[in-house]
């Protein structure tokens, strides 16, 4: 059969006779949908991706059923109240019985400049008291600038009574009454 | 005077180096992403010039929305299932196997236990547009010691995270850090957003 075939030899059409080039083909060839599905893939996972990981701030509260009484006792002249009020209001006091109570802000020009002086006093505990009406944000707020000012002598304390009182006797001069939290 | 004759451009161009930059970045990116997990609430959390990170695994969310409501998310199925297991035990819930399942799969809770079996036999629809009443934490019928006990029993390796709206209102607060607090969990993470540390 072979040799029947061998004046066909040239590769081509044996129909039409007509021998085949071997068309030439571009080599570009159109990358538009390719690249219309490669930009969306990654539109997709840059909308998807979560790239910034969460900051976390550390907390650490002491043991809650330890036994109290041997507690070490601080002289009320270096305790440091920072009491939170609702409104985003901050009222400090030094100490407790000659307590003079102070409005501030949680600016860097209000808060953390008590802070930077309270830290003149080496002894110096902080107390943190927020009362009911306060927010989440305005803890955060706090222990942020307590970490910023590197105070590592501080409680998360509760709101009293007693702060209570102080700070309705400071705002009753000032005419505004203190806001009540039940 | 020569005309100026202006170089015919063919309207062809060459993407080869944009599709090869492409794949790349396309390859980065599925490399590299993690979904983030979707909340039940929109949570705004403060911001801080905290700078630690947030490890990715092991970690027990407390998600707190600005209304009061308190979630619960966990991650690594095989934990949350041994979690389901144990939380079906001990309030009777009569969970079957296949709702135990269901339990693995759910990306965070919300609601009371006596409403769990209800809830996972829901369709997946169903679940997304039911308002979530939040885990109870009031004293008597704090479900969230016994969440946070267990996961704790489940993956010792646990990492404890408070992530609260900032205009949460503190006594909530208060109550999930005593709740975290009377299981013996004294050290935890408050999630905030980046501030810029100040200079000064």
């Amino acid at each position: 059969m072979a040799e029947v075939n061998t004046e066909h030899k040239q590769k081509g059409d044996q129909k039409s006779g007509i021998v085949k080039k071997g068309k030439k083909m571009s080599t570009r060839i159109d990358m538009t949908p390719m690249v219309d599905l490669a930009a969306l893939l990654l539109t997709f996972f840059i909308l998807a991706t979560t790239f910034i990981k969460p900051q976390v701030m550390q907390l650490i509260l002491p043991e809650k059923n330890l036994d109290n009484s041997n507690q070490p006792k601080v002289n009320e002249k270096n305790v440091l109240s920072i009491v939170l009020e609702g409104d985003n209001k901050v009222y400090w006091y030094i100490g407790l019985t000659t307590a003079q109570v102070n409005q501030t802000d949680y600016t860097d020009k209000g808060l953390r400049k008590v802070l930077v002086d309270s830290k003149s006093n080496e002894k110096m505990v902080v107390l943190v008291k927020p009362s009911d009406t306060s927010t989440y944000e305005n803890l955060v707020d706090t222990l942020d600038e307590l970490t910023i000012n590197s105070i590592s002598r501080y409680v998360l304390d509760e709101y009293r009574d007693e702060d209570k009182a102080l700070i309705q006797g400071f705002t009753g001069g000032g005419g505004q009454p203190a806001v009540s939290s039940s | 005077m020569p005309r100026l004759v202006m170089k015919r451009h063919s309207p062809v161009l060459d993407m080869t180096p944009m599709v090869d930059l492409f794949f790349l970045l396309v390859t980065f990116f599925m490399m590299t992403t993690q979904f983030s997990p979707t909340e039940f609430v929109v949570v705004t959390t403060p911001h801080a010039s905290a700078e630690e990170k947030l490890p990715e695994s092991n970690n027990a969310v407390v998600v707190i929305g600005a209304d009061g409501t308190v979630f619960f998310r966990t991650d690594q199925a095989k934990h949350v299932k041994a979690l389901g297991q144990k939380l079906n035990a001990k309030y009777n819930l009569g969970l079957t196997e296949a709702e135990i399942e269901k339990f693995s799969q759910q990306k965070g809770f919300g609601m009371p236990l006596a409403g769990m079996k209800q809830f996972l036999n829901l369709t997946d629809e169903q679940q997304k547009n039911i308002a979530m009443p939040g885990i109870p934490i009031e004293d008597g019928s704090n479900e969230l010691t016994d969440w946070l006990i267990y996961t704790r029993i489940v993956n010792p390796d646990v990492r404890m995270v408070i992530k609260a709206d900032k205009a949460t209102n503190y006594p909530v607060i208060k109550k999930v850090m005593d709740t975290l607090q009377s299981c013996n969990i004294n050290r935890f993470n408050l999630i905030t957003d980046v501030e810029a540390k100040p200079t000064t």
